[in-house]
């Protein structure tokens, strides 16, 4: 008995893999056969590539964007489900606040085995709303409903677009993610450090002092500080902005060259880097906050930076 | 460069947005979940800490429960071998003392029947010898009494006037008072009468009037009483002296 289960497991298995390698294959022939067949040239539409965002309307100076009406709904979205979840209420929210003190309860002791006991609740509300931020943004992606419901904001007729778009293929958000990090890291050292830190941008207090040899060569060192700051500032932003786009654009190819199955795994792809994404992020900017603890005042008994 | 950001999507307005976005998401995230949830942490964390104190407390507390307890049953122990041992050296010192107390009591009601039966064999034995010895004096003293004739007789009656004479005389005596009883199993006749007359006055060194008796349970011999001195010679009086000889030796 249990051998003949085993073996009609074994059947269906292969009978499975067999239907997706056909319905991939035939996917990927369906778009010359349909052409020779039926004459339909466009089953799927190319992927429109476009590294800005589309604009929705205008808003004062700014412009509301997809990305960023994205970006706003994912904000209320999570905003709601926490204030949800605090609020007593049913089972549903009963629910909800079991993962949501499971996902604070793993983060947390991630955030402490990197940061230690002593890292404050600041500092892991910011970090925490980085890697959610990013990972909403990222996953929110993958609903039908982004790249498919399109709006005409002309009201021609001729450049439909569509309403929502992942906001992490938005340089600015990116930017504005990478920016209030860093600010957060450098406050968070001012903190630890003091005016002591300050010198580490500008040697003034050694100009100040009549020592112009040693002025510059600070300064020298100073400018590596900036350079170094900047590119973090660079590097958080390309970083997150070149995997979050390089991921949505990979998910409208994908179903352009084989429509059927093959496109799952890359959803499932997407779902990783998503993930990956978020947590290099935060990692990061939670080891330069650590690193930022050094930037301490001088020590009274070696009387240098530590 | 600002060309180039500019190329790539970033707009300053936008890029104000999406920070304040983030800025008041992180707000609310921070006040209204991880504020709490550090809170409750921390309160799970005393919680467990002081659950975790409770906990050694008590464990604590029930390792000298046992210690104590195994104290006890040691002690307990010790005193209930000290009590067996007591009891059992009680008991074989009241066994010893049963056992001393009743042999002592065996030797003495032993000794005491041994006693009894000594005495009452030699209350039997005196009872027995005086028996036999009034038994051999009264067949002695019958079968005398119908052996003796008058010669014997009257041989008996000299040889106690003879005593007599031989009995220091003393002046102040009631017997020199001239009276004397002189008792005989038959009658004597003239001569013994004088005879004894004679014996007696030679040992008061007077006349004594003597006044005759007969009593056939003398059977023989004689009897004087003069004053307080008595000469028994008669047979029954020397059995009497055998009697009693008889009876004081063992």
């Amino acid at each position: 008995m249990r051998g003949r289960l085993k073996r009609s497991s074994k059947v269906l298995v292969l009978v499975s893999v067999l239907a997706v390698l056909a319905l991939g294959i035939g996917g990927f022939l369906l778009r010359s056969l349909s052409q020779r067949i039926f004459g339909v040239t466009e089953l799927v539409p190319p992927p429109a590539v476009s590294l800005k965002p589309e604009v929705l309307f205008p808003l004062g100076p700014a412009a509301v964007t997809n990305t960023l009406l994205s970006s706003w709904l994912v904000t209320l979205v999570l905003m709601g489900l926490f204030v949800l979840a605090v609020s007593p209420a049913g089972k549903f929210v009963r629910g909800l606040k079991t993962s949501v003190e499971f996902a604070l309860e793993s983060l947390h002791k991630l955030f402490t085995e990197v940061a230690g006991e002593g890292g404050s609740a600041l500092t892991f509300s910011f970090v925490f709303a980085l890697f959610l931020f990013i990972i909403a943004n990222a996953w929110v992606t993958l609903l039908p409903v982004y790249g498919q419901v399109v709006l005409d904001p002309a009201g021609k007729g001729e450049a439909p677009v569509p309403l929502l778009r992942g906001a992490g293929t938005d340089i600015n958000m990116s930017l504005a993610l990478a920016l209030a990090a860093g600010a957060y890291v450098e406050i968070h050292a001012f903190a630890a450090g003091g005016m002591a830190y300050a010198t580490r941008f500008f040697p003034i207090r050694t100009f100040l002092q009549g020592r112009v040899r040693a002025g510059l060569g600070e300064t020298y060192l100073a400018t590596l500080h900036n350079i170094t700051l900047a590119a973090r500032v660079f590097s958080f932003t390309f970083r997150l902005f070149g995997a979050l786009t390089a991921g949505e654009l990979l998910l409208a190819v994908i179903p352009y060259l084989t429509p059927l199955v093959l496109v799952v795994p890359f959803y499932g792809l997407e779902v990783l880097l998503g993930l990956l994404q978020a947590l290099v992020f935060a990692g990061l900017t939670l080891v330069f906050l650590v690193l930022s603890e050094r930037h301490k005042a001088p020590s009274l008994e070696t009387g240098a930076l530590q | 460069m600002m060309e180039v950001l500019t190329r790539l999507g970033v707009h300053w307005p936008s890029l104000v947005i999406y920070t304040i976005n983030f800025l008041v998401f992180w707000a609310v995230l921070h006040f209204v979940a991880v504020r709490p949830f550090l809170r409750k942490l921390q309160e799970r964390r005393q919680e467990a800490e002081a659950r975790q104190a409770a906990a050694e407390s008590i464990q604590k507390l029930q390792e000298e429960a046992a210690e104590s307890r195994r104290l006890l049953l040691a002690q307990a122990q010790e005193a209930r071998e000290a009590l067996l041992r007591s009891a059992q050296q009680q008991s074989d010192r009241l066994a010893q003392e049963g056992r001393e107390r009743g042999q002592r009591s065996f030797q003495d009601e032993l000794e005491r029947a041994r006693q009894q039966i000594q005495q009452e064999t030699e209350k039997a034995r005196q009872h027995l010898r005086g028996s036999f010895v009034e038994l051999v004096a009264a067949a002695a003293g019958r079968a005398l009494g119908r052996a003796l004739d008058e010669r014997e007789q009257a041989k008996l009656v000299e040889e106690a006037a003879q005593e007599l004479a031989a009995l220091p005389v003393d002046a102040g005596s009631p017997a020199v008072s001239g009276w004397a009883i002189v008792t005989t199993a038959a009658e004597l006749n003239a001569e013994q009468r004088r005879f004894v007359e004679t014996r007696l006055a030679e040992w008061a060194g007077r006349n004594v009037r003597v006044i005759w008796r007969v009593s056939p349970a003398v059977i023989g011999g004689i009897s004087v009483h003069a004053g307080d001195v008595l000469l028994d010679a008669t047979v029954s009086g020397r059995l009497e002296q055998l009697r009693q000889s008889l009876m004081s030796q063992e």
